[in-house]
């Protein structure tokens, strides 16, 4: 993997571990933090009345990921009170930059030794709220921090079994009320940290560790530590403006399965009636709600714009509309360029994008290429795109206003009136990177099924849309005129496969190209190089002098339609739908890529 | 298996546990090993070492028994008593 030995520890970072494993990653994190430069430095003091040490060591190492370098002051066991009151206590003395009150049910005092009557209820949620608007104020007077506060979680046990919720008095329905007016009551300079929601993620059975509270004064389970820490670097993130403002999304497997410009608009998935296509139509609603509350959507998309708009625009089940869309870039240069273009179309710094790409290849490029955006492992199972992405904690935000609302639109207005430029970035030390391998054969009985496959259901890249069936194929295997090979890809992230077919057909020492299909999934990446090499080199062995490549266009081979031209070709012909170029087999050059090639015999 | 062996396959592991815990490739343990002997091994590190004892040797220890950890030998006992 690439990067610094401080990047490589971020990236073994996962919320989900456990807490033996988040302990070792921090450690190896904060280890290799000494050097690594432009980190934020951050003061963040946690008052709690539970042992909040452990959980700070972790929290440390979520914020190194997210660009900080924090600074911290744990206050000294339930002395939180003393600290916020005193103008001159050590808290003050920090001058912290947020202050966290990391409390849970336990500090609401509530009674658990009795189902209370109305009047007890009152002044125990009462006393509760104003001992934390006590603290508020004490902090506010002292200092200009920002304040975080716990809201509280629920113990797994219920009295009253499945009548806890029904009854006022019960100790769930007193805190889940407590819960309600903090939430209320809370000035918007205080932010509320959902820590009921975590026990409720987590699961209350996992999220309660009763031999670590009485033993140890941990509040929840140290196995629960990886999720609260990263959520609330997401937090501290978000209060200190550093939230994410831009989703940018691939087309293509991301938000419907299938690929629009071989599938057709009939033929994705999306919407009722199949797994896949129910999680797509619900990550697309997902997105859409996030544009709702302010986060710019954008796509970025290796296809035709012609194809694309059309899923948009006719698609009954489509959830997002153009009109979501701020930037809308679909093309086949590499996506790290886009992004940019988006960046700077939307006039937000490249820290602020998350993109969203079901292929790993794309996540790569961008995360080497522009380590700041943000790339989301996606899983391969679209039902949990959503999960995903909202477990990562992209969009917190201090506090949320009609402005928020109508952010989307300004941008995408602001977008319209500027014109996309351009930018050349190297790519090719990435290329290098993919470390790809590409295996070229004949055609045999045990690739033919997939070279007819590919023959027969692609529809953009496919120079002359021929379509044969098995038998056909297996005919030209058995004809001296023609050579049938096929093309594997591997690379670093795994098999790509059999990504691509040439029939070529030698006749009166013309060799020409009756056939080139190829896998969308794998282009720009220097195959079509490397193919045009096959080319010249099987020509010259059919004992051809010339080379003609045809090009047959039909609604949806556009993107094929100038591949001979960049090959070097020269037009030799051209009359209704076709044209064709003619290379010399005997001088033509070689073109450069950075696959290695082996050719199966 | 003997008794001591067992014991003794049960140091090993735990050494390894300790070796990881406080990040330290030649730390050797035995029986009357104590907080002191370690340098971080503090009273937070020795929760620590108490949750990777409990995945390790896939045991939970009761509240009470983590607090009575005197020695290595304390905790050998435990694990000894329980199996695992």
């Amino acid at each position: 993997m690439a990067g610094t030995p401080f990047r490589q520890a971020v990236a073994a970072l996962n919320p989900t571990d456990d807490f033996v494993d988040q302990h070792r990653h921090s450690r190896k994190i904060v280890k290799n933090s000494k050097d690594e430069e432009g980190l934020e430095p951050i003061r963040i003091a946690i008052l709690a009345s539970s042992t909040a040490d452990h959980f700070v060591d972790v929290l440390r190492a979520y914020l190194l990921r997210d660009g900080y370098r924090p600074e911290f002051f744990v206050a000294e066991f339930n002395t939180m009170f003393q600290m916020a009151l005193d103008g001159n206590s050590n808290l003050y003395a920090f001058r912290p930059d947020i202050v966290w009150i990391f409390t849970n049910h336990r500090d609401l005092n509530f009674r658990a030794d009795t189902i209370a009557d109305a009047a007890q209820q009152e002044t125990e949620i009462n006393d509760a709220v104003s001992q934390f608007g006590a603290l508020w104020a004490g902090l506010q007077k002292h200092c200009t921090a920002r304040i975080i506060q716990n809201n509280a979680d629920r113990p797994a046990e219920r009295v009253l079994g499945n009548y806890e919720f029904r009854h006022d008095g019960s100790l769930t329905r007193r805190i889940t009320r407590f819960n309600n007016e903090l939430h209320q009551v809370a000035p918007k300079e205080v932010h509320i940290f959902d820590l009921a929601y975590m026990a409720e993620l987590i699961g209350l059975a996992r999220w309660h560790d009763k031999p670590y509270w009485y033993h140890s004064k941990h509040a929840f389970s140290p196995d629960a530590i990886g999720p609260v820490a990263h959520a609330g670097a997401r937090l501290v993130r978000g209060l200190m403006g550093r939230s994410y403002k831009c989703i940018v999304l691939d087309l293509d497997n991301t938000i419907w399965g299938g690929v629009i410009g071989d599938d057709g608009v009939g033929g994705i998935k999306l919407g009722q009636g199949d797994p896949d296509g129910e999680a797509f139509l619900d990550f697309q609603r997902y997105v859409k709600a996030l544009k709702a509350r302010g986060v710019i959507v954008a796509v970025c998309s290796k296809n035709e714009e012609v194809n694309a708009i059309e899923a948009f625009e006719t698609h009954p089940e489509m959830a997002l509309s153009l009109d979501d869309i701020a930037v809308f870039v679909c093309n086949w240069i590499n996506k790290a360029e886009n992004i940019r273009v988006i960046a700077n179309t939307l006039e937000i710094g490249l820290d602020s994008l998350v993109f969203v790409d079901d292929n790993p290849a794309e996540r790569a490029l961008v995360r080497e290429m522009l380590p700041m955006v943000a790339v989301p492992e996606l899983p391969t199972d679209p039902s949990l795109y959503c999960t995903t992405l909202d477990r990562e904690g992209y969009f917190e935000l201090a506090s949320f206003s009609d402005e928020d609302r109508n952010r989307g639109r300004m941008y995408r207005d602001n977008a319209q009136r500027k014109t996309l430029l351009t930018q050349i970035t190297d790519v090719d030390a990435f290329l290098k990177n993919l470390d790809m391998r590409c295996t070229v054969g004949r055609v045999d009985e045990m690739s033919l099924p997939r070279v007819v496959q590919l023959i027969n259901k692609s529809n953009q890249f496919h120079l002359t849309t021929t379509r044969y069936s098995e038998q056909r194929i297996a005919d030209m295997l058995a004809c001296p005129e023609y050579e049938c090979l096929y093309f594997k890809l591997e690379d670093r992230f795994g098999d790509n496969g059999l990504i691509s077919a040439v029939i070529l057909k030698a006749q009166e020492k013309m060799t020409t190209v009756d056939t080139w299909v190829m896998s969308c999934r794998v282009l720009s990446r220097g195959m079509e190089d490397l193919i045009h090499n096959e080319i010249i080199e099987t020509a010259q062995r059919q004992g051809s002098t010339r080379i003609r490549g045809i090009y047959s266009r039909t609604k949806k081979n556009d993107l094929v339609a100038g591949l001979y031209d960049r090959l070097g070709w020269t037009q030799t012909g051209e009359n209704d739908d076709t044209k064709t170029w003619e290379i010399e087999a005997g001088t033509a050059t070689h073109r450069k890529h950075q696959i290695k090639r082996k050719f199966n015999e | 298996m003997s008794d001591a062996h067992l014991r003794q396959q049960m140091l090993n592991r735990l050494t390894a546990v300790f070796r990881d815990v406080f990040d330290e490739d030649d730390i050797v343990i035995n029986d009357e090993t104590t907080a002191d002997d370690i340098e971080d091994w503090d009273s937070l590190m020795h929760i620590t070492l108490v949750l990777s004892v409990e995945k390790e040797f896939d045991l939970r220890l009761k509240a009470a028994e983590v607090g009575k950890l005197a020695n290595v030998g304390a905790l050998l006992d435990i694990m000894v008593e329980r199996g695992t």
